[in-house]
């Protein structure tokens, strides 16, 4: 971990964040209706989030790309550091949102509205998931789709080179869509929250996850900095 | 340290079909200040990137400081300090903040020098980096590469933008840094009156290609200005010359740029030319160097004034 590398990348995001935080906790905590795992709006905030922090964490915006990429980084660690990053405040999100839920804070709120039972409480936090898992996603394709951008914008690349990395590409598409098939089949066999959001789509999201990470990594190796 | 801080061999960058460096081979020796020349387009700006490792060369070997940029990342990039042509901070640091963060990344840091050169560049107060002026802001950037303390200082168009007084400034400084410190610096700059004030070794590229590298003095030396007030033949010089550049500027007077010169040589053709005594032999200064070896590579010295 570079600390100065990381302080350079939060400053970057951290406004927006913010933003995103507290307007995603005000509707947590004044939605009057009790939360579950298919509300549109987290599902919604969750890509948001993704895309978001993705696009903010991996463009260096103006000419700072000759700026960071001579500092004593190597392409690998800025990679990591920044991708921990995404991932980190991905999970801050979700620790605030365990918080909100689980403190009682809803209930709170709503007490005088709802009848609102300790049971309705811990259901509330099946949110989580849609949360988590649409904001990885989000944030590992909006990745993926950056860093590959950048390496075939790069025209002196060869040939070769840009029919390998189509390869790639393709491979990936045909994993997300096989996996997208997978999910689509369990949710279509009427399966309830929380079992549509188990294994099937545990197994996609985490296969997602894993090759766009690499396959993003591949492509930060191979960025050319033309700023 | 290896022999050479800077090494390339046949070294190719294509940009789709365009050849931007072209089979360039460049040896700088360590303890070296250098002149990166050429007109614009001729690739300097590529070829410092590739020793960078921004971008990845085509064909052909590059080592800097002995290393491949490309392997050798992040090592390099603490022993190498550079300063690009478009080169931009985040706009919200301020430079009292950029030293704090380059004291933090680089073990060898010279604090003390960042300090005087905060007060010494008027940066200190002035706010965060986007609203800097474009002299303020390359007087960052020069201050940050300096301080690091590096073996090998690369830098691209450095003093574009600053003023007389901080180019003045800052020429003091890289002498100062490669003196004191027997640092290899590497700089590539349009401004070759101020070139010539501070390299001890010039590179001079055109069109991707090396037209010339080798010590200042030695190239100074050898080209001049040789004005006859007879009519000679280009043949006869080029007998005992390397002519660049040859015409007639008035009747029964010939003009002519060589490569080569000599005491020696020049008695020699005198003797064998007896109608040409006591030419009169002109110094030039690396812009003049620069422009008769461009013209000259690019076919424009073959004109021949008859007046």
């Amino acid at each position: 971990m570079v600390w100065e590398l990381i302080k350079l990348d939060l400053r970057k995001v951290l406004t927006g964040y913010i933003t995103f935080v507290l307007v995603l906790s005000a509707y947590l905590l004044f939605r009057q209706r009790p939360l579950e795992s298919t509300d549109t709006i987290v599902i919604a905030a969750g890509v948001l989030q993704g895309l978001y922090l993705a696009w903010r964490i991996f463009r260096d915006p103006g000419s700072t790309q000759s700026f960071i990429f001579s500092r004593p980084f190597s392409r690998n660690r800025l990679f990591w550091n920044r991708w921990g990053l995404g991932i980190t405040l991905q999970m801050v999100t979700l620790l605030i949102v365990l918080i909100l839920v689980a403190s009682g804070a809803r209930s709170f709120i709503h007490k005088s509205n709802l009848p609102y039972y300790p049971m309705v409480q811990w259901y509330e936090l099946s949110v989580l998931w849609p949360l988590a898992i649409f904001s990885l996603a989000a944030f590992q394709i909006q990745m993926f789709l950056m860093l590959r951008a950048r390496t075939l914008q790069t025209a002196s690349l060869p040939k070769w080179r840009k029919v390998a990395t189509y390869a790639i590409v393709c491979f990936i598409a045909l994993a997300f869509l096989g996996g997208f098939r997978v999910v689509a089949s369990a949710v279509s066999h009427g399966a309830t929250a929380p079992a549509h959001l188990g294994n099937a789509v545990l197994f996609y999201v985490l296969t997602l996850t894993v090759l766009t990470t690499l396959t993003s990594l591949h492509c930060y190796r191979h960025i050319e900095i033309e700023a | 340290m290896s022999e050479y801080a800077i090494e390339t061999r046949k070294l190719t960058k294509m940009f789709d079909n365009r050849i931007a460096v072209d089979t360039l081979d460049i040896q700088i020796p360590a303890g070296s200040v250098l002149g990166f020349v050429g007109v614009n387009g001729a690739g300097k700006t590529t070829t410092i990137r590739i020793l960078m490792g921004h971008l990845h060369p085509t064909s052909g070997q590059v080592k800097t400081l002995g290393k491949d940029p490309r392997r050798h990342n992040e090592e390099l990039k603490r022993r190498v300090a550079y300063v690009s042509e478009n080169m931009n901070l985040p706009g919200w640091i301020t430079p009292e903040r950029a030293v704090k963060m380059n004291t933090n990344l680089y073990s060898q840091w010279d604090s003390s020098l960042a300090e005087t050169l905060l007060d010494e560049f008027e940066l200190r107060g002035t706010g965060s980096y986007s609203r800097l002026s474009r002299g303020q802001k390359r007087k960052i950037c020069i201050l940050l590469a300096i301080c690091q303390n590096a073996e090998l200082l690369i830098m691209d168009e450095p003093a574009l933008g600053l003023d007389v007084a901080a180019r003045h400034d800052f020429l003091k400084r890289i002498l100062e840094v490669a003196c004191g410190d027997k640092r290899t610096v590497f700089i590539s700059s349009h401004l070759l009156s101020d070139l010539e004030r501070i390299v001890d070794r010039i590179v001079l590229i055109d069109k991707g290609r090396l037209l010339l590298q080798g010590d200042l003095e030695d190239l100074k030396a050898g080209v001049r200005q040789l004005h006859f007030a007879v009519d000679i033949s280009k043949e006869e010089l080029q007998q005992h010359f390397q002519v660049l550049r040859y015409n007639h500027p008035a009747a029964r007077e010939t003009l002519a740029v060589v490569l080569d010169f000599d005491e020696q040589r020049l008695h020699r053709f005198c003797q064998q030319n007896p109608s040409a005594e006591n030419p009169r032999v002109f110094g030039l200064n690396l812009e003049d160097i620069f422009v008769e070896l461009v013209k000259n590579t690019n076919g424009k010295n073959e004109e021949r004034t008859e007046q």
